[in-house]
């Protein structure tokens, strides 16, 4: 009771608080800008000359480049021809924009601890809402460096501006470091030099403009806006206005996608499966409760068993379907537990999500039976992978390439890859040697010559054998040479 | 008691409903009375032999081959052509060689519904996978290459593939005594397809031997 008299709450203000977002401090944007985007998203050897491609206009294009092929002369916008041209052993790779929104997102949650206020709406570029941080983390300048080097930290190359407007902090971070910008009014007389072509403007109409005479930003502030609108469209007054702030763009904020972190710790330690397994299916009991409550499903979820004084034991579990049932959850690791040396007795329990996706119902057709659904089935493969482990489950898929031992290790069906010749039904990890003693090898070949490209080339004189035991065999040997044969497969029967 | 005031002739009808109504009675050479599901295999040949005039479903096969390869996936591409056009799975368990894609598709069979599963520890995780899949309604075939498998596993996967209504074909290389397979089906490599003997059939009798031109 003492304690609680001797704490004063300190005395509210007596007028009440303020709600016009107008009569508070005006907003301050940091741009942080990632040029090498592209790049770090698909995580690319960076020593090697690498080059990102996308589909520009009709033409591949270099969309970004590493240091690498920079200094070989590889510049962006450039064909990949071209590209390769100059730079023989360049790497490309498409441009995979899934990826760099990932990463991206990934920034943005570690960019939460300077501002609440995030958003992703620039490309390649966050943008913090910063006012009200300024006096935490002691000014624009030590704020815009502790934000840097999170993202140095995370090993991506960043530029950045700080700016009343987000498209004038953006601008400020996509043409290099310049000093923050903190009032509205000395906004021109910084951007003023910056070239009309930074202004995310059109390509055509920049060079419109360009050819007009007006290079710089400040040329177009000087320029009457009724006549600029008149004669180039209202584009690039919208633009100019979204960098001074006289026409707002709204922007969309970022919210970190929700998770699930759960612990419980044992009354006493146990390293019976039987007494800690309950409370394990308790935990998912709160997962799925979690997930329905979101209307989400997890694509998978890791358990941290703690040991008293070894490193905790971690079971990562994934599934072919999304979902978010208890009791399939409990099975799947039920077989995966079962089959795990404890390193010593189970102290607590913790349990967290892997991504979270939105909950889709399957859709259903009113005249397939019910078990056909596929759902039922995606669970079965679920247990075998558990207990098999990931690699025991292949679907036979086919691949454009006449050699055999690689046409059956597609990713994806395309059955238009067929061969007209025969192929034999069993095919065998890798081709035998064999005797030919008491084998009678038949008449007809196929000659397979191929891969002289990808340095595993092959060329093979294939034949239908027929050996003692009445098996038909698929053997080869090298073309033109009396060399030995290979038993590459083996027919049901005469095809 | 009361079966005896009943009149011969409806005892007779009773007797005749339970052997209609139950296929594990066996009533010797009546074939005709053999009414649980079939599949036809594709080969008039055998079909004209087996009880029922199919595969049997729901019920597990062995096929005894002494070596690989002398037609005995052949003989069953017609039964997975026509279970995979139903949409039902194909699933290869522990298979001795790579089953290959271009020439499953040569033959006609859907590869989008076949699967192949590597056992690593057969002793320990095959039955246990077997009988997962053959208790799925949505597993039309099974093909297990199992080496040894105790007669108590055999009896299990009977069951599972009785209560799946799934066909269960197990390759062995040589005869084993004990099995509860419902048909057992030797193969012989002959020059122009196989010498096919029936060992044992539920229903039936074994002894039939059928060539076939594959």
């Amino acid at each position: 009771m003492a304690l609680a008299c001797a704490c004063t709450f300190p005395v509210l203000p007596a007028e009440p608080p303020c709600e016009t977002p107008a009569a508070g401090p005006a907003p301050l944007w940091l741009a942080l800008h990632f040029p090498d985007l592209a790049l770090e998203a698909l995580g690319l050897p960076v020593p090697k000359p690498v080059a990102i491609s996308e589909a520009r206009a009709g033409r591949v294009r270099v969309h970004s480049r590493s240091p690498a092929a920079v200094a070989r002369g590889v510049a962006s916008g450039m064909t990949l021809a071209e590209a390769h041209a100059l730079c023989p052993g360049l790497v490309a790779a498409d441009r995979d924009p899934d990826a760099e929104r990932r990463t991206l997102a990934r920034l943005a949650e570690r960019c939460l601890e300077f501002t609440p206020w995030v958003s992703l709406d620039f490309e390649a570029t966050l943008l913090l809402e910063v006012r009200g941080s300024l006096g935490l983390f002691g000014g624009p300048v030590a704020l815009m460096e502790k934000a840097r080097h999170a993202c140095v930290a995370a090993g991506h190359k960043v530029r950045s501006g700080l700016a009343p407007t987000p498209a004038a902090a953006w601008l400020l971070a996509r043409c290099g470091a310049a000093e923050p910008v903190l009032e509205v009014g000395a906004l021109r007389s910084v951007l003023g030099d910056l070239p009309i072509g930074a202004a995310s403007l059109d390509e055509k109409l920049a060079g419109r403009l360009v050819r007009a005479g007006l290079r710089g930003l400040r040329d177009l502030w000087r320029m009457p806006r009724d006549g600029l609108a008149r004669r180039y469209g209202r584009e690039p007054l919208w633009r100019l206005d979204e960098i001074t702030g006289s026409r707002p763009r709204p922007l969309r904020q970022f919210h970190a996608p929700p998770r699930f972190h759960a612990e419980h710790e044992l009354a006493m330690e146990t390293e019976a499966l039987e007494h800690f397994f309950p409370l394990l299916e308790m935990l998912l009991a709160e997962f799925e409760a979690f997930l329905r409550r979101r209307d989400a499903v997890a694509s998978g979820l890791e358990i941290e068993l703690r040991h008293p004084r070894v490193a905790p034991t971690r079971v990562r579990l994934g599934l072919r379907r999304p979902g978010r049932k208890a009791r399939h959850f409990a099975a799947l690791l039920r077989e995966r537990l079962e089959r795990i040396a404890l390193p010593g007795p189970v102290r607590s329990l913790a349990l967290q999500s892997a991504s979270l996706q939105p909950f889709a119902l399957p859709a259903t057709d009113l005249f397939t039976p019910a078990a056909s659904s596929g759902e039922d089935w995606d669970e079965l493969l679920d247990r075998l992978r558990a207990r098999l482990g990931p690699e025991a489950l292949r679907q036979p898929a086919i691949r454009a390439d006449h050699r055999p031992e690689r046409a059956g290790a597609g990713t994806g069906p395309g059955e238009n890859a067929v061969p007209r010749a025969p192929r034999p039904l069993w095919l065998l990890p890798r081709p035998r040697p064999l005797s030919v003693a008491g084998i009678r090898i038949l008449p007809g070949c196929e000659r397979i010559e191929s891969g002289w490209w990808d340095g595993a080339p092959v060329r093979r004189d294939y034949h239908m054998a027929v050996d003692g035991t009445g098996a038909r065999l698929w053997v080869y040997r090298e073309p033109g040479t009396a060399g030995s044969w290979h038993l590459h497969g083996l027919f049901g029967r005469a095809p | 008691m009361i079966e005896t005031r009943r009149a011969p002739e409806e005892k007779a009808n009773a007797l005749d409903a339970l052997l209609d109504r139950d296929p594990r009675i066996w009533r010797g050479r009546r074939p005709e009375y053999w009414r649980a599901p079939v599949i036809p295999s594709g080969h008039a040949a055998l079909d004209a032999v087996l009880p029922g005039g199919g595969w049997p479903v729901g019920a597990l096969t062995e096929i005894v081959a002494p070596v690989h390869g002398i037609g005995e996936l052949r003989l069953l591409l017609p039964l997975m052509r026509c279970l995979g056009a139903d949409g039902r799975r194909l699933i290869w368990v522990a298979p001795p060689f790579e089953p290959h894609a271009p020439a499953l598709v040569q033959a006609g069979i859907e590869i989008g519904r076949t699967l192949v599963l590597a056992v690593a520890d057969r002793r320990r995780d095959l039955g246990w996978a077997l009988e997962l899949l053959l208790r799925h309604p949505e597993t039309g075939l099974v093909l297990a290459w199992p080496k040894v498998l105790p007669p108590v596993v055999w009896r299990r996967l009977q069951l599972a593939a009785g209560e799946g209504g799934t066909l269960g074909m197990l390759f062995s290389r040589a005869a084993s005594g004990g099995t509860t397979a419902a048909l057992r089906l030797g193969l012989e490599a002959r020059e122009d397809g196989i010498d096919l003997r029936i060992l044992k059939a539920r229903g039936g009798f074994g002894g039939a031997r059928v060539r076939l031109k594959l």
